[in-house]
């Protein structure tokens, strides 16, 4: 469903990725292990569609179509969902609105009935429960006064609602402690079909206890160096990134 | 460059009353003599009243137009008493106030509610408010208006009212003027809300004035609407009084007229009260806003907060100028001012100025402005959600104004202006 073939990008002058080959199939969970400055969220923001990047080579194709001719909104509604590092607060936008609006656009971009607000509470509610956020939180403003781990549950409860084809996960592990980051692997894990797709996007392992990936790959200055399945990520917890860094230093 | 002429076309194009009584015979004395003031005024520094003087004004006609023509203006979802004045003079036809049991005085007999016209001054409750805290020697706004309104509301309230009651004022006419007339007398204990609405059909002019006395422990929602035609302009002007333990809520919302200058002073005289005086102006095209509010602290222990939040686009331009008196006795003051503007074109402009001039040493008095644009970060969020570009800028720009607007109590009231923002963002 994700073609990714040589994909280059810079922010201003400084080149981030270079040269980056990467093909998720519907139902495999891939993710991207790598130093700190490596390019792994950069990739992650490409994909969503963030315009501080600009892709100066390279393809991505999304179910076939360029997913760099087509907008952020448009990519969203054809089903990608960027789990954001930082969540954004908006202040003076409800949850609720805001995760309707969102809801509609992608069902009404797919030919759906959109959901008038007693039919999206009903639906959101238990969602919203399974990941131990409040129902009022809905009326609050978008993630205004959270804590770093309800942002990133708010993020997961908005892939749960939004049930993308392909979400890419960036660094949500980052800030969370053990037990929000195993509310955070249940939710996703809810999630895993044979007709959807994950990126996960990480630093360390410990997310990837919880969710077992089938494809590990390690990026270094802006290349995946290195695939592997899931024993590649223990590997990488005991050893460090440093050998990987000299291994691809001493091929290049 | 001398005074400019425009004085006199302005003052002629006012129907002045003299009908032998002091407060008129003042007015009307003072404006023998009244200039407009200039841009060399640092009060009218950034207000174009030029663009009072582009048309030849005339006393706005007699007239009386059909309730349908009118109503979605109106606010018909909010449930209130309405009472209505068309060019000054007051609407029995678009009125509907009937179950309202409030006494009021005209004549020196108590009625529902009192056309100012024909309570004379000698009637206890009026003499006793009107004209005392705008006085004729204010600016020219106080002025015309004194020596030219004819019918106006006295809204006096004793109790705790289960609805708002709506005082519309309708312009309209070829260049029409009328000179809007209301005074609000919350008594001890009262507990109401009051809405008043600015409508124009066209190249109208308003000078309204409204005086608001908040007796102890009275609460007043007072909400004020300039929702006019983009040609209209409207100079106003709003004179508070709050007594001890009262509560005074200002929400001052702008959106029509081609100029717009507000001027609005609160003197708390009173310990122990609260105030909280707001405002969102959206403009667009070439509008012109300027609001200046003016907030006296002369006891201790009182309370105020301030947000005005200015969304201009096109090349609309928003001033702001916000004087906070915190007096030598008004220790333990607690003043809150903010201003904030959204810039949603390159050619719009704010000018803010925040003064303010503490003479107690034992306060805490803030303010701050700020002027921004749409926050990029938070456009990119909602968008990587599937939320299209438009719909996101008008979520963000509606969030922004929302801020002051869910302070309203009322929530079909809320609601009607949160539409009205809606609209008039759609538009621009």
């Amino acid at each position: 469903m994700l073609e990714i073939q040589n994909l280059h990008a810079r922010v201003e002058e400084k080149p981030i990725l270079k040269g980056v080959n990467l093909t998720i199939n519907p139902g495999e969970v891939h993710a991207i292990m790598g130093p700190n400055g490596s390019g792994k969220s950069t990739l992650a923001n490409v994909i969503a569609g963030r315009d501080d990047y600009e892709v100066t080579e390279g393809t991505v194709l999304f179910e076939g179509e360029d997913l760099l001719e087509l907008a952020v909104d448009e990519r969203a509604v054809r089903g990608l969902f960027l789990a954001f590092q930082y969540p954004v607060e908006i202040p003076g936008v409800s949850n609720a609105y805001f995760l309707r609006s969102a809801l509609n656009a992608c069902r009404k971009a797919s030919g759906q009935p959109e959901l008038d607000a007693l039919k999206f509470m009903t639906l959101v509610k238990d969602k919203a429960k399974s990941l131990g956020l409040d129902a009022t939180m809905l009326q609050r403003s978008v993630n205004e006064g959270f804590s770093g781990g309800e942002k990133k549950r708010n993020e997961i409860f908005q892939m749960a609602v939004l049930e993308p084809k392909l979400a890419v996960l960036d660094e949500t592990d980052s800030g969370l402690d053990i037990d929000a980051l195993k509310v955070v692997a249940d939710g996703v894990n809810a999630l895993r079909g044979r007709d959807r797709g994950f990126l996960i996007v990480t630093h360390y392992q410990r997310l990837l206890d919880h969710i077992v990936p089938d494809f590990v790959h390690v990026m270094a200055d802006g290349r995946l160096v290195k695939s592997g399945g899931k024993d590649l990520a223990l590997e990488l917890e005991k050893k460090g990134y440093s050998w990987i860094e000299e291994q691809f230093a001493g091929k290049a | 460059m001398s005074a400019p002429a425009m004085d006199r076309t302005l003052i002629s194009g006012f129907e002045h009353r003299d009908d032998g009584s002091n407060l008129r015979n003042q007015a009307v004395a003072l404006l023998a003599g009244q200039e407009l003031p200039s841009t060399r005024d640092e009060e009218y520094k950034y207000t174009p009243l030029n663009r009072l003087n582009e048309v030849a004004w005339v006393p706005g006609p007699s007239t009386q137009p059909e309730l349908t023509e009118w109503i979605n203006h109106l606010l018909p979802d909010v449930e209130q008493y309405r009472v209505v004045f068309v060019n000054g003079k007051y609407d029995a036809n678009l009125s509907n106030y009937s179950d309202l049991d409030i006494a009021f005085l005209r004549d020196g007999h108590p009625i529902e509610l009192g056309q100012l016209a024909t309570a004379s001054e000698s009637s206890y409750e009026v003499a006793a408010h009107l004209g005392r805290l705008c006085k004729p020697a204010m600016p020219l706004t106080a002025a015309v208006n004194t020596s030219a309104f004819y019918d106006g509301a006295v809204i006096r309230v004793d109790r705790k009212l289960d609805k708002p009651v709506h005082v519309a004022h309708i312009a309209t006419g070829k260049h029409a003027t009328s000179a809007p007339r209301t005074l609000i007398v919350a008594e001890p204990g009262a507990d109401a809300t009051v809405i008043e609405t600015y409508l124009s059909d066209g190249e109208t002019l308003s000078l309204p004035v409204t005086e608001v006395f908040v007796h102890s422990n009275a609460t007043l929602e007072h909400i004020r609407i300039g929702n006019e035609d983009l040609l209209a302009r409207h100079i106003g002007l709003v004179e508070v009084r709050q007594e001890r333990n009262s509560t005074y809520r200002s929400y001052n919302i702008v959106f029509g007229a081609s100029l717009t200058r507000n001027d609005i002073n609160i003197f708390v005289a009173g310990e122990n009260a609260h105030t909280r005086f707001d405002g969102v102006i959206a403009l667009d095209g070439d509008q012109h806003a300027d609001n200046h509010t003016r907030l006296d602290h002369a006891v201790p222990h009182c309370e105020s907060f301030e947000i005005y939040k200015h969304l201009l686009g096109g090349k609309s331009r928003g001033v702001f100028n916000g004087k906070i008196f915190v007096h030598q006795d008004a220790q333990k003051t607690d003043a809150k001012q903010t201003n904030m503007t959204l810039l949603l074109s390159p050619h719009a402009q704010v000018d803010t100025k925040p003064q303010l001039e503490i003479f107690a040493d034992d306060v805490k008095c803030t303010h701050g402005a700020t002027i921004g644009q749409l926050r990029k970060d938070a456009l990119f969020y909602l968008r990587s959600r599937g939320i299209d570009e438009a719909t996101a800028q008008g979520l963000l720009v509606y969030a922004f104004a929302a801020e002051v607007l869910e302070l309203i109590q009322n929530e079909s009231l809320r609601s009607a202006l949160e539409q009205m923002l809606v609209a008039k963002l759609g538009t621009s």
